[in-house]
């Protein structure tokens, strides 16, 4: 019958057909401003009411009468928009249409924990970024592309050292010894994210993120408040970031292909003195000191011999290093079925010479519906990250370079090998070129999600997931370098990390009338991860064990099976989500976690969340507000927690025999760690408020946030009496709190066809203060450079030194201040307070996208306002004058009577300074300076190159140059304001956050971009 | 299937995960090549590996890295290098302090001292414990214990005899292996403590024990403590009972730093190879065959003394840059990849028994003999004997002078200083009083608690 019908409708609409006008087919294309093409849009012929959708390449076909007509387009994310068009006769094709995108991000969808939900429903507070944003700006890891972009996430990028990792807080740390950065979570995986899997060996720490490929990610969604994070429990305290990778979407086969080729360099050469300079300086310092003659100089080097010599070790370790990465992806989808397949090769050269981090890395992505409403997803990931290592900071190279290496000592001696005088560290070109360095890590993750949909209401899914991560380190030193008399040592520290998760969460739909609505989900989750480790070390070689070599018969070999290290969680959680009139909106999330890291008593930790939000634009007492199209307030309330780093901190252990070295080639154990049965979970309690709006129909919109971070029994890792037999043990002890405000807009200026420009502001202002630690004093914890101290009322890792007053003009002394603030001469360990501001003031971002036709400009500026550095190397550089090199700051000194100076006399006597026999002890805050700056974080400039160029092979094709870190303005002295430095552990990762110790400078890139998609 | 069907289902399976994460052996996660404390004295073979472990630990503290303190504090090295965080330097200068301080050795020797304490604590849990085993052991860490507090109160207080009665503060005396603080007990109190675990020692330690404390041993040390303490007698007595044993005998090389048991060596610690090196600190700072320019140097005045032609031992000096701005002296004396290191051995009871003699006003040809081994041994075929007619005064300088130089960098000398200024004598070490107050340890910071008492600092330069 129904096919019947449609025959007559057709037979009748023939029959009229030429009593109408006439009618054309007609094919038209529409695009983003961007020029990407613009799917699922709809375009309606607003006379006949005809339309038509557009395909995954932007084309729509349309029939349309001759004459005149108005096209109205809708899409989503973009802007509605009229067109008015002339159709001839003959005519086959419509122009290119532009559409631009929506003001109105409110109903962008943003991932959330085990789910998703849209902007407007939102009640945590959630910064979510598209992965273009990643990966339009070149980095050494994903997460410094997010620096200046997110507010209230204040991310300090790692040096310029290939494959260092960012130092990321989200609203503060709330915690002491405990790890202050957020959880990672890849496509639902909580990732094994130890940055001290090697120590800081050699100055360095590993960044566990840099395996991570950004050209993988989709998005990048950062939970930040308890309302979001809560559902994370035992380890949200610090904000949560959820890494979403891509996934094919609708269209077919498609290839996006991108090549980028740049340079590194430094922002910033430290500023040693030549050979003639050191020499002038150490003379006069031996003569203040009452010396005659020539002053004998560091390591017997002979004068004859210093005058010949003037080696810049800063250029003998710094230059300029390259660039490239390639990368392929594949999408693919039909039907049910969809694949997304990632290729990906980064070899980042640093300015360090010798330093460098190659990446190859492979993603596949498959989604599949087998059956009717059971969809199965796996993501599977395979990266190698290869790090061809050199000495840095305290460890030597560039560090050296900026202190033990002299401008007076030679790289070469007479006879034309390495000039070295017994410590390595004294000709960092020698070590570099004998030492054969690398550390290899090879990644996969993967999981696998099936999701059955039970009913319109109902469904359920079960995700499994593993990370497993194996880190080798290789060092081969040769005889040369090594002060023995075997050929060479190849020492090898394997290290495996095998972590898993699985999870069942159902969700329901109580709920849903027209007025309101309510969902459900519920789940259960368990997470495991095994660390396994070992030592290998093989005498006389003549390489290093990657090479393959085994060592002969004079080898030696000795093994070493360290501690197998765990750890488990397992958790229920619940969400619960009502909606009342799509304007209230109340969230209750709950999770219940259980760790091994405790004992029985508290194994288990509960952490509730409460949230609310009104959309007080949807309100009838609002519509007068004409300007204003959207307006929301969310408040919520709730606990999350953390957990010490260490795996069995409560547990009493011994080290068995088969892990310790013995006497006299007899085993042994001996005891490691005593028990603290009553070590619990820390706690923080968080509330947060945000307002957020639209207005001028959304070209603007805005957010404003306070948050209130009280954490209860803060983990220390105490120092306690040494005369116990053992110098630390985990305990909860204190409070902290954390308070700030956070804003940010979004304003589209200008809007037209051809030209656009957008602006993107934040700012975040966090106060973090201890506000007790028990019956311990400041001393309790201290940073790795003894300069920071947990002092209550004070941020964590405030500076706590002696404060410098002057130089006296008369004696060119120091001259410190006591408690008091009287003057003294005399530097006293018990004269040190807390000074300055280990935190800004506030912290952010400013981008400017500019689009004219097919070019595109985008710079982001970040900025720290306030906040205090600590040199804590110029003490040694520009102290006492010891067998370390100064800089040219340095010659700000006293010298005669009268004198008024930035420092001292130039002295090798530390009473000379009031100091103890140790110059290190010179913290003062005369090497504590005001850390302000404004940076031109990155620059590009794209051109999107017409598609009539290639052709139909090529839809789009893009080049782009952009640069990053540029320019810098500050005022600080000692280098590059932005630092961080290579910690001894998280509690110093916490506590040192300002302080600098012969770090490397950021890296100033300029890179040129070939995108192609086919 | 109907929902209804499909929502039991999808219960169950949920069900079944739930039970998967609740069961609490899952969180109930033991460390894996370590062992629970609980479990890990069961066995004698336990008991005897954590006291092995205490030997691992004495052994790391004295393979240079105590001698090395001592050696600064007195006079016999060049100030070294004013390298980043030198505590060398700190010591050199006698500046030591809360945040620069020999803290390393005092945490670990406690650390030696809790392992002991846990021996003792927990002996008696061990089933298959004989008697005579029990003994043996309890004898062994009553001579570690010992010898732990002696360093300690060596650095870390002025000597036995700076007060008459001995009540200045020592160091924290501890007795057992738990979590309760400390305070530093007096000087006195400590040596009594100590003489009171040597006499355990010896009542109870065997006579042959392979490279481990047996009785000679024990009456060795407590014969230096005893020496130490200026309780010649004592220390005579105890002397005399290790040399007349007979079980040592002059060797006839006088390096006793050799990988191998040289004759007169009482209790060395051992090297078993070159991953096995007990004496890394004295190689890391003194080797000079690989190393142009060692940390640890002596001092011209020294090498004026030690490189008297006819002695043997000057072999042990060079001199580099001579007569140039930079000259200066290395030690060839740990010229070696591995080797043993002789803590107790006759050399020094000898020098010791003859040095109470003079002090006792005993048999002085006893004396004169005891020295003469030692001098003919020094220097060969321009030896010649002591004048038996000779002072006691000038006896004892020539017994003093060959303790200088046979134990040179071996961590002694400075301390006989400091004894012999406890007794009396004006003492000056390099140009301070023997009992300045930077010549002491600082405590580390982490010993800040109440009522501890740190040691006042500087007033040695």
């Amino acid at each position: 019958m129904k096919k019947q019908l449609q025959l007559l409708f057709m037979l009748l609409a023939a029959s009229i057909a030429p009593a109408a006008a006439q009618t054309v087919n007609l094919i038209g294309k529409l695009k983003s401003q961007k020029g990407d093409p613009v799917e699922a849009a709809t375009i309606k012929d607003r006379t006949s009411g005809t339309a038509a959708t557009s395909d995954k390449d932007g084309n729509y076909r349309i029939s349309l009468t001759v004459g005149a007509h108005v096209l109205e387009i809708s899409a989503k994310n973009m802007q509605n928009l009229e067109e008015s068009i002339q159709v001839a006769e003959g005519q086959t094709s419509l122009p290119e249409i532009t559409l631009i995108p929506s003001g109105s991000d409110v109903g962008e969808v943003v991932i959330i924990g085990y789910g998703t939900t849209t902007k407007r429903d939102l009640t945590g507070s959630v910064t979510s970024l598209k992965g273009s944003e990643v990966q339009d700006m070149p980095a050494q890891s994903f997460e410094a592309a997010i620096q200046g972009k997110a507010p209230g996430v204040q991310i300090t990028t790692g040096s310029g050292v290939a494959g260092s990792g960012s130092l990321v807080r989200i609203r503060g740390v709330a915690s002491i010894s405990a790890s202050g950065d957020p959880l990672y979570i890849v496509d639902g995986i909580p990732i094994s994210q130890n940055y001290f899997v090697n120590g800081n060996n050699g100055g360095f720490n590993n960044n566990p993120l840099a395996t991570l490929n950004p050209e993988d990610i989709e998005s990048i969604d950062i939970l930040k408040d308890a309302a979001a994070t809560s559902i994370y429990g035992s380890r949200g305290s610090n904000g949560v970031i959820l890494i979403t990778t891509k996934r094919a979407k609708k269209g077919g086969l498609k290839f996006d292909f991108t090549s980028r080729v740049g340079s590194s360099q430094p922002t910033y050469l430290p500023q040693m003195l030549n050979a003639s300079q050191f020499l002038q300086m150490y003379q006069e310092a031996w003569e203040n000191d009452g010396g005659t003659g020539r002053a004998p100089l560091p390591n017997n080097i002979s004068w004859e011999d210093a005058l010949k010599t003037n080696t810049n070790w800063v250029d003998e370790t710094m230059g300029t290093g390259l660039k490239q990465m390639y990368s392929l992806g594949t999408t693919y989808r039909k039907n049910k079925f969809g694949a997304y397949l990632g290729l990906t090769s980064d070899n980042n050269g640093s300015f360090v010479i010798g330093s460098r981090y190659k990446r190859n890395s492979a993603r596949l992505n498959l989604d599949f519906e087998p059956i009717k409403n059971l969809t199965l997803t796996i993501s599977s990931s395979y990266s190698q990250g290869i790090n061809n290592r050199v000495d840095g900071a305290w460890s030597g190279g560039f560090g050296a370079a900026m202190s033990t290496a002299l401008p007076i000592y030679p790289i070469y001696d007479t006879s034309g090998n390495f000039w070295r005088p017994g410590s390595g560290g004294l000709n960092p070109v020698a070590v570099r070129k004998l030492k054969d360095w690398r550390t290899t890590e090879n990644r996969t993750i993967n999981n696998f999600k099936a999701t059955y949909k039970i009913s319109d209401k109902w469904s359920v899914s079960a995700f499994g997931a593993i990370d497993n991560m194996d880190f080798f380190e290789d060092i081969y030193e040769p005889k040369a370098l090594i002060n023995s008399n075997h050929e060479g040592i190849a020492k090898r520290s394997p290290r495996s990390t095998f972590n898993y998760n699985y999870n069942l969460v159902t969700n329901y739909n109580i709920l849903n009338t027209e007025k309101q609505s309510l969902d459900a989900m519920v789940g259960s989750e368990f997470q495991k991860s095994v660390v396994k480790s070992s030592f290998i070390e093989v005498s006389d070689m003549s390489n290093a064990l990657y090479k393959g070599d085994q060592g002969g018969e004079k080898s030696t070999r000795f093994e070493r099976q360290n501690a197998t290290e765990a750890f488990a969680f397992a958790s229920y959680f619940l969400r619960m989500n009502y909606k009342l009139q799509n304007k209230y909106i109340l969230q209750f999330t709950m999770r219940s976690d259980g760790s091994s890291r405790f004992g029985p008593n508290n194994a288990y930790g509960f952490f509730p969340a409460i949230s609310g939000a009104w959309v007080l634009s949807d309100e009838r007492f609002m519509h007068h507000f004409s300007r204003n199209n959207f307006l929301k307030i969310k408040a919520g309330f709730g606990r999350t927690g953390n957990t010490p780093n260490e795996n069995y901190a409560w547990r009493g252990t011994f080290t068995p025999p088969q892990n310790s070295f013995g006497y006299n080639g007899n085993p042994s154990i001996f005891p490691t760690r005593l028990e603290n049965p009553d070590l619990k979970w820390e706690t923080s309690d968080v509330f947060d408020f945000t307002v957020e709006g639209g207005l001028m129909k959304n070209r603007i919109t805005w957010e404003v946030s306070y948050y209130n971070k009280k954490t209860n029994g803060v983990i220390l890792d105490l120092a306690v009496p040494r005369s116990l037999g053992f110098s630390s043990y985990y305990d909860n002890v204190g409070a902290v709190s954390n308070t700030g405000i956070e804003f940010s807009f979004t304003s589209r200026n200008i809007v037209k066809k051809l030209f656009s420009w957008s602006t993107q502001f934040n700012i975040a202002r966090n106060y973090n203060k201890i506000l007790n630690i028990g019956v311990y004093t400041q001393d309790a914890v201290s940073g790795g450079t003894n300069d920071t101290r947990v002092v209550v009322g004070q941020p964590i890792g405030t500076n706590y030194v002696v404060k410098f007053s002057h130089v006296d003009p008369a004696t060119g002394r120091p001259v410190y201040l006591d408690k008091n603030g009287n003057e003294t001469m005399t530097w006293s360990n018990n004269n040190r307070v807390a000074v300055g501001s280990v935190l800004p003031k506030a912290v952010g971002g400013l981008t400017n996208n500019f689009t004219w036709k097919n070019w595109n400009l985008s710079c982001l500026f970040v900025y720290k306002l306030g906040g205090n550095i600590y040199n804590s190397s110029a003490k040694r550089q520009n102290g006492v004058v010891t067998d370390w090199n100064m800089t040219t700051d340095y010659f700000d000194h006293w010298r005669q009577p009268g004198d008024i100076s930035k420092y001292p006399k130039l002295s090798m006597q530390t009473d000379q300074y009031g100091l103890p026999p140790d110059p290190y002890q010179y913290n003062t805050t005369l090497f504590l300076e005001d850390g302000s700056y404004l940076r031109l974080r990155n620059i590009s400039v794209g051109y999107r190159i017409p598609a009539k160029w290639f052709g139909k092979t090529i839809q789009s094709s893009r080049i782009t140059f952009t640069g990053t870190n540029l320019l810098t303005f500050t005022k600080y002295t000692g280098g590059d304001p932005e630092i961080a430095r290579d910690f001894e552990n998280p509690a110093d990762r916490n506590m040192s956050s300002n302080i600098t110790y012969l770090t490397a400078p950021q890296e100033k890139s300029y890179n040129l971009t070939l995108n192609l998609t086919f | 299937m109907n929902t209804f069907f499909k929502a039991h289902i999808i219960a169950a399976v949920l069900l079944i995960g739930s039970a998967g994460v609740s069961c609490k052996k899952m969180l109930d996660l033991k460390p894996e090549n370590l062992t629970l404390a609980a479990d890990a004295l069961k066995t004698t073979a336990d008991a005897q590996a954590l006291l092995n472990s205490c030997y691992d630990e004495f052994a790391n503290l004295m393979n240079g890295s105590v001698q090395n303190i001592h050696e600064l504090l007195g006079e016999n090295l060049a100030q070294p290098q004013n390298s980043a965080g030198s505590l060398y330097y700190t010591v050199w200068n006698r500046g030591t302090f809360s945040f620069r301080t020999a803290d390393r050795e005092y945490l670990d020797f406690y650390n030696c001292i809790l392992r002991i304490n846990t021996i003792f604590d927990r002996i008696d849990e061990i089933g298959d414990m004989t008697p005579e085993n029990k003994q043996r052991i309890m004898a062994e860490g009553h001579f570690l214990r010992a010898w732990c507090h002696w360093e300690l109160v060596k650095l870390w207080a002025q000597p036995y005899g700076y007060t008459a009665d001995n009540s200045h503060p020592g160091v924290p005396i501890r007795l057992k292996a738990d979590k309760t603080i400390e305070l530093r007990s007096s000087v006195g109190a400590v040596y009594n403590q100590i003489i009171a675990d040597l006499d355990a020692a010896i009542s109870n330690l065997p006579a042959d024990n392979n490279n481990y404390a047996n009785i000679a041993a024990g009456k060795a040390l407590k014969a230096k403590v005893m020496f130490t303490m200026n309780d010649f007698t004592g220390a005579q007595t105890l002397a005399e009972e290790v040399i007349n044993g007979g079980k040592q005998t002059v060797s006839d090389t006088f390096s006793r730093f050799v990988k191998g048991a040289p004759e007169e060596v009482i209790f060395q610690l051992v090297s078993t190879g070159n991953s096995d090196n007990r004496g890394g600190s004295f190689i890391n700072n003194y080797r000079s065959d690989n190393n142009p320019n060692p940390a640890l140097k002596p001092t011209a005045a020294f090498a004026a003394v030690a490189m008297q032609g006819h002695d043997l031992r000057s072999a042990f000096y060079e001199v580099k840059n001579k007569g140039k701005a930079n000259e200066f002296y290395i030690c060839h004396k740990f010229d070696k990849d591995v080797f043993n290191v002789p803590l107790l051995h006759l050399t020094d009871m000898l020098l010791l028994r003859a040095e109470c003699i003079t002090e006792n006003g005993g048999d002085k040809s006893i004396a004169i003999a005891d020295v003469d081994k030692i001098r003919k041994r020094a220097y060969g075929a321009n030896w010649t004997a002591i004048d038996p007619a000779i002072a006691t005064g000038a006896l004892k300088d020539s017994i003093r002078l060959q303790r200088n130089l046979e134990m040179s960098f071996e961590g002694d000398w400075t301390t006989q200083l400091r004894r012999r200024g406890a007794k009396g004598e004006n003492i000056k070490i390099r140009i301070s009083d023997w009992n300045c107050p930077g010549m002491l340890m600082q405590f580390p910071q982490s010993e800040n608690t109440a009522g501890f008492i740190f040691n006042p600092e500087g007033g040695c330069n």
